[in-house]
């Protein structure tokens, strides 16, 4: 989280015309922009191009930032206009689950407790999973989800960035929820829960 | 119906972006029902799971390709830079609209309606100037304007020719 009165001197020299200032802010939002971006497309690569767009977008137009408190909501909103720019107004689909019962390797880790109560790193297939479940989510849904559940950004930000009402934007982040749940449940059965992770 | 409400504000709950008193409400549910309690535990391991997800790691050294690309790329101009707020839009098209009008009144200084009204206000006072001399009228307090007062006593006349705004037959 970075300080409003820093963010308001970063952003006022960035207006400026300050290259230094803006590369500060290249380094504090980079990662978030990079990560959202990915989770869109699906692809690093593409994460990357798209997230350089961003940034040179970003100084370019940085002069019509009203609020500079908002520039991390602004940042995002650039960000996922390169991708429906880039994806022509939809999100790119990514394949779905094929994987299913017991003889996955997720479940066979779960339920033999390989992987005890300390571990709290997720193994690469149950990852992969969560992953895949993710990317499966209706368009309308991922774009909250990650915004919420991964990047952490609260209600009133997201209701900002995707351009919908608060109390669109909290039921859809439910929604999303409650699908991400019962899709891993439904991959893990009878194992979901059993890994103490938290 | 009631745990419904309770387990669509569980979300809202784990985000915390409910009201104190919203809190205090649904954690008092959750502790006396224990159909709503295990649907929040089965939401929290789903959220548990999700931030264990790994992110991209981020390579700050990208940035000097951004940097040579905004060197390479037309700073704002000045108009752009002038970050015109919605008002402008309004007072421009009003001016515009001014100027125009003011434009068209000194290209046409007068048109047919006032020459013909003027003609009109000439003819209406000719002829009350004569109906005061031939005692028709009696004349008006009222300085140059075609008001006058009709006389009763006045013997009746013919009207006189020249209206300007009928047509000879």
């Amino acid at each position: 989280m970075v300080e409003p009165e820093r963010l308001d001197a970063l952003v006022n020299a960035g207006k400026n015309g300050d290259v230094t200032a803006f590369s500060q802010l290249y380094a504090l939002y980079g990662k978030k922009i990079l990560n959202y971006i990915f989770r869109l497309t699906g692809s690093r690569e593409e994460a990357e191009d798209l997230m350089q767009d961003t940034f040179v977008l970003a100084f370019r137009n940085l002069h019509s930032l009203k609020e500079n408190a908002k520039f991390q909501s602004w940042l995002f909103r650039i960000a996922q206009n390169n991708v429906f720019q880039k994806y022509r107004g939809k999100m790119p689909q990514i394949e779905s689950i094929d994987a299913e019962g017991s003889e996955n390797p997720v479940v066979a880790e779960l339920a033999s407790g390989s992987k005890g109560p300390e571990e709290t790193i997720l193994s690469d297939e149950l990852e992969r999973v969560v992953q895949r479940v993710i990317s499966e989510l209706p368009e309308k849904y991922r774009q909250v989800f990650v915004l919420s559940a991964i990047q952490k950004l609260s209600y009133q930000e997201i209701s900002e960035i995707v351009g919908r009402s608060l109390a669109s934007v909290k039921s859809d982040i439910h929604r999303a929820r409650v699908e991400v749940r019962d899709k891993i449940k439904e991959y893990l059965g009878d194992n979901y829960g059993m890994s103490n992770l938290h | 119906m009631e745990c419904r409400i309770y387990t669509d504000s569980l979300t809202a709950l784990m985000d915390g972006e409910l009201t104190p008193k919203e809190e205090v409400a649904i954690r008092t549910h959750l502790s006396g029902c224990p159909s709503c309690h295990e649907e929040f535990e089965s939401l929290r391991y789903s959220y548990t799971l999700v931030e264990k997800v790994h992110e991209l790691e981020f390579e700050p050294n990208s940035w000097p390709q951004i940097q040579s690309r905004i060197a390479s790329s037309p700073r704002p101009s000045f108009f752009s830079r002038l970050k015109l707020p919605g008002l402008w839009i309004p007072i421009g098209a009003f001016g515009a609209l001014l100027l125009l009008a003011t434009s068209l009144m000194m290209y046409f200084p007068e048109d047919n309606t006032s020459r013909t009204r003027q003609a009109f206000k000439s003819y209406m006072q000719e002829r009350q100037r004569d109906m005061v001399s031939r005692g028709l009228v009696l004349p008006s307090d009222r300085g140059n304007s075609v008001f006058v007062h009709y006389n009763p006593f006045a013997e009746p006349t013919a009207t006189p020719k020249g209206n300007p705004f009928r047509s000879e037959r």
